[in-house]
């Protein structure tokens, strides 16, 4: 039996065991007991924002079309013989996957059948076949989706945000690309980036349901390290040097919907954090951000009392090693006037200094809803993955909600809330700009 | 180990569903009132909740509501609409943490149980009415509600083939109401609703999580006592609809989108309480339900016509959709692939992993309804307005002894009714 380092919450009353194997691949394992659903995911550090890369020992660089990561996921469920689908289908499993600008994530859920889905998982994820024509008829599929996306006002939005945000960074691209950068991928670029970043040392695996820890770092070594993976390539992944000021202040586009949809938000200036500095970084913005403009706020009450935003309204905060922006969005008869009262509201919540009170009672609310999240097998799953990619952990979450003071919370809120950074991206009413 | 809800009627008239389940974190708390779906209630029914959820007789101002909360561990709170077949529902829903997570013995269940209480039935009050800047606010919200469903153009194209395929029938009004019924709406009206909503609609309470039913049933009665309820009955929660045309109806709206939006709208004849209805679910599974469907495997793996393409059922009213998003050039391919798929499940040419996938899955999506409160509530409230309970076990069993030929003989009863397309303005210059 594998050796198995524990990670444990008591207020959480949940675990994580962990190991690595000598593949290099991380297994961790979050027992759910009397859960029936069980569900597993192999996810690898490769996003969207990964297009250019160089790997040491090599002259070149190696610049790849935007949305080659999401296509890869898509061809990655085709084998010699067909879909691994059919194979998850016949064991009554549910498979589905994701890209998005960090990570792709391969999973499956069941109630039965766990172990020969779990090797299936392993196998197919391990085990790449492209051909010209297979990629060259995913080119439809994708294409539909991407334009799926186009059809999406809050999906726009937010894209045009990050566009608008960013000058450089690969997070301004559409994780699924554009048609024409897809219609540019080939197989052998996806082999290329197969290469370069699937290799167990660069993955994680992460079981969650009523499954023993043990018997998955077992059953997954005795899957994988016999093979012989070669050793990990050295990859540099080369992301230009972004400028700290916004690119543009505002854009918009219009398409039809029934009123203005408005994003916007503030370009985080400090993205060099990794685990647990982050992680106090982006709970104690979550802390703010509530007490800022939550449903429970005074700003919140007044703008929705003045009709300027509808239940639509919310705000989020991240943050990942390169970009990160705290942001807000909804529907609006008139964004302009919306986004200078919540600058105006952040400037009246900074001068007046954080109330104690009011953080105790945040600091209540999001313990609460960090309980309640962990009832939900798929919350547990991407948020652990996305921690650990970042050198956090999703367990200590209710740790670091405790710890955190009003002091260190205003400090960030007071770096980030420059009104230099922020940009506007809105979605008016009317037709194409193109004029079709 | 299967988990059952346990049924009492409660002498404050109505019925209680617990069910004790001690691996979640938060119990679900909920109150569930029915009423027939109709174009003359449906707009204010649909308004009430969002008004009532701004604030209570207690905590009469939102913001001082919501803060309330916040303490409360962040007890989430939530109440709106929804239709099952011809009855339109109106939901709350009070989510706590447990307490065994907490150091408060039963303070958070009983809180819960009364936070439900004052948000159902002891709204912010003012003279003899609700509210008056409340109810404003909300009414102009509920407009943009409804006009807002053109944002979401899958949302909206499936709402449009409803509209036109049930256009005789009560079902096609809208679960949010009508624009135009919203102005006549006032504080006193809206109260008079209110007041008549929560004495006589059925009402159905559900309590789920780390509860014993003894002690919910002692919370809900402490809690709704005062209610002087006298339920009346409701209507039939489906009537039969016209029969199918022997041409389908197409409708094909224009509008400047990247996609054309398709959705087709079928009768099956198979509503929840007949015996029919597993060998249903099977026929959809077979059909679209899944990846390893017809749909999916010929519309996308085969064709690469779509992203997405799959079928689903409305239980309570017998109807079955099914939605693509396609290019605009591909809509007579598309159908015309769709339906061939629907005539080989018609004509039996289904494979035996088609019939044994099918079952795996549907067991499986059965079984996992035990991890989401909301789903096992929602599958009560299904047996609950069709007067036909079945528990997940029974679903279950009925779905092992389905055969190839009742999912023959459901599917022969399966008509195309509408087929409703959304696309782009450009193709109309040159069509």
């Amino acid at each position: 039996m594998l050796e198995m380092e524990l990670d444990k919450s008591e207020l959480l009353r949940e675990e994580v065991a962990h190991t690595r194997l000598d593949c290099g691949l991380e297994v961790a394992t979050i027992q759910k007991r009397g859960f029936a659903k069980k569900y597993a995911v192999l996810a690898t550090r490769y996003g969207s924002c990964d297009t250019e890369f160089r790997i040491a020992g090599t002259a070149n660089p190696v610049s790849t079309p935007e949305g080659i990561a999401h296509f890869l996921e898509h061809k990655l469920f085709e084998e010699e013989n067909g879909s691994i689908d059919d194979i998850f289908a016949d064991l009554g499993a549910y498979s589905n996957a994701f890209t998005n600008y960090t990570m792709t994530g391969y999973l499956f859920s069941c109630v039965d059948n766990f172990w020969p889905a779990f090797d299936t998982l392993l196998d197919f994820v391990m085990r790449p076949h492209f051909t010209d024509e297979n990629v060259e008829k995913e080119k439809g599929i994708i294409e539909q989706e991407i334009r799926m996306n186009e059809d999406s006002p809050d999906w726009q939005a937010v894209n045009g945000l990050l566009k608008a945000m960013y000058r450089l960074h690969p997070v301004r691209e559409e994780i699924a690309g554009t048609v024409d950068s897809v219609r540019r991928i080939t197989k052998e670029m996806l082999y290329e980036c197969y290469r370069t970043f699937y290799h167990p040392s660069n993955m994680t695996l992460l079981v969650v349901g009523d499954v023993s820890c043990g018997e998955v770092a077992d059953r997954a070594s005795a899957r994988l390290d016999s093979r012989d993976f070669g050793a990990a390539p050295d990859v540099e992944r080369i992301r230009p040097e972004e400028p700290r000021d916004v690119a543009i202040h505002r854009v918009e586009k219009s398409m039809a919907v029934s009123e203005p949809i408005v994003c916007f938000g503030y370009k985080d200036p400090n993205v060099s954090l990794l685990g647990r500095p982050l992680m106090r970084r982006i709970i104690g913005m979550e802390m703010l951000m509530h007490m800022l403009a939550g449903r429970s706020s005074a700003l919140y009450n007044a703008l929705y009392g003045e009709g300027l935003i509808d239940a639509s309204f919310d705000w989020d905060y991240d943050c990942e090693h390169g970009y990160g922006f705290a942001m807000f969005e909804g529907r609006s008869g008139n964004p302009d006037r919306l986004v200078v009262r919540v600058a105006e509201g952040i400037a009246a919540f900074l001068s007046a200094g954080v109330d104690p009170d009011g953080f105790e009672r945040t600091r209540r609310r999001v313990i609460g809803s960090m309980l309640r999240s962990f009832d939900s097998l798929e919350f547990i799953a991407y948020n652990f993955l996305t921690h650990h990619f970042r050198d956090m952990r999703l367990i200590e979450s209710v740790d670091v909600a405790r710890s955190i003071t009003p002091d260190e919370a205003e400090a960030v809120a007071r770096e980030l809330f420059d009104p230099d950074l922020l940009a506007v991206s809105v979605i008016e009413p009317g037709g194409p700009e193109s004029g079709e | 180990m299967e988990e059952v809800f346990q049924v009492e009627r409660l002498p404050i008239g109505a019925d209680l569903h617990t069910m004790r389940v001690t691996k979640f974190k938060t119990n679900l708390l909920a109150a569930v009132l029915q009423s027939d779906l109709s174009v003359d209630g449906a707009t204010r029914n649909a308004l009430l909740p969002q008004v009532l959820r701004r604030g209570t007789r207690r905590w009469p101002d939102t913001a001082d509501f919501m803060r309330n909360l916040d303490d409360l561990y962040g007890t989430s709170v939530t109440a709106d609409v929804s239709k099952k077949g011809e009855r339109h529902l109106l939901m709350f829903a009070v989510g706590v943490v447990n307490d065994a997570y907490l150091d408060g013995g039963d303070a958070m269940l009983r809180k819960g149980f009364s936070i439900l209480r004052e948000l159902m039935v002891e709204p912010a009050a003012e003279g003899t009415g609700l509210r008056a800047d409340y109810v404003a606010q909300e009414k102009t919200n509920l407009r943009r509600r409804i006009e807002s469903i053109l944002d979401d153009k899958q949302a909206y194209a499936f709402r449009r083939c409803n509209e036109e395929m049930c256009r005789t029938e009560r079902y096609a009004v809208s679960k949010l109401g009508r624009v135009e019924d919203i102005d006549a709406i006032t504080p006193d009206s809206l109260a008079d609703w209110h007041a008549q909503a929560v004495q006589e609609y059925p009402m159905d309470i559900f309590a789920i999580g780390d509860i014993e039913h003894e002690q919910a049933a002692e919370l809900a009665t402490e809690a709704f006592q005062g209610l002087a309820r006298h339920p009346r009955s409701v209507g039939p929660a489906s009537t039969q609809g016209p029969v199918p045309p022997s041409e389908p109806r197409r409708i094909v709206e224009r509008m400047p989108v990247s996609q054309g939006h398709l959705v087709m709208g079928y009768r099956t004849g198979v509503t929840y309480a007949s015996s029919d209805y597993p060998a249903l679910l099977f026929a959809n599974g077979v059909f679209g339900g899944y990846t390893h469907s017809k749909l999916f495997q010929n519309v996308r793996e085969r064709a690469s016509l779509a992203y997405f393409a799959s079928s689903g059922i409305e239980q309570t009213k017998g109807l079955m959709w099914v939605n693509a998003g396609i290019d605009f050039d591909a809509f007579d391919t598309a159908v015309g692939i769709i339906e061939e798929q629907l005539e080989d499940v018609r004509s039996g040419a289904i494979t035996g992993s088609e019939m044994e996938n099918t079952r795996l899955g549907l067991i499986r999506d059965i079984e996992m309804m035990r991890d989401q409160p909301s789903s096992l509530m929602d599958m009560a409230l299904a047996g609950i307005i069709n007067s036909c309970p079945v528990t997940p076990e029974h679903l279950k069993q009925s779905i092992s002894q389905v055969s190839v030929d009742d999912v023959v003989r459901v599917a022969r009863q399966i008509r195309l009714d509408t087929v409703y397309f959304l696309r782009n303005e450009e193709g109309r210059h040159h069509a």
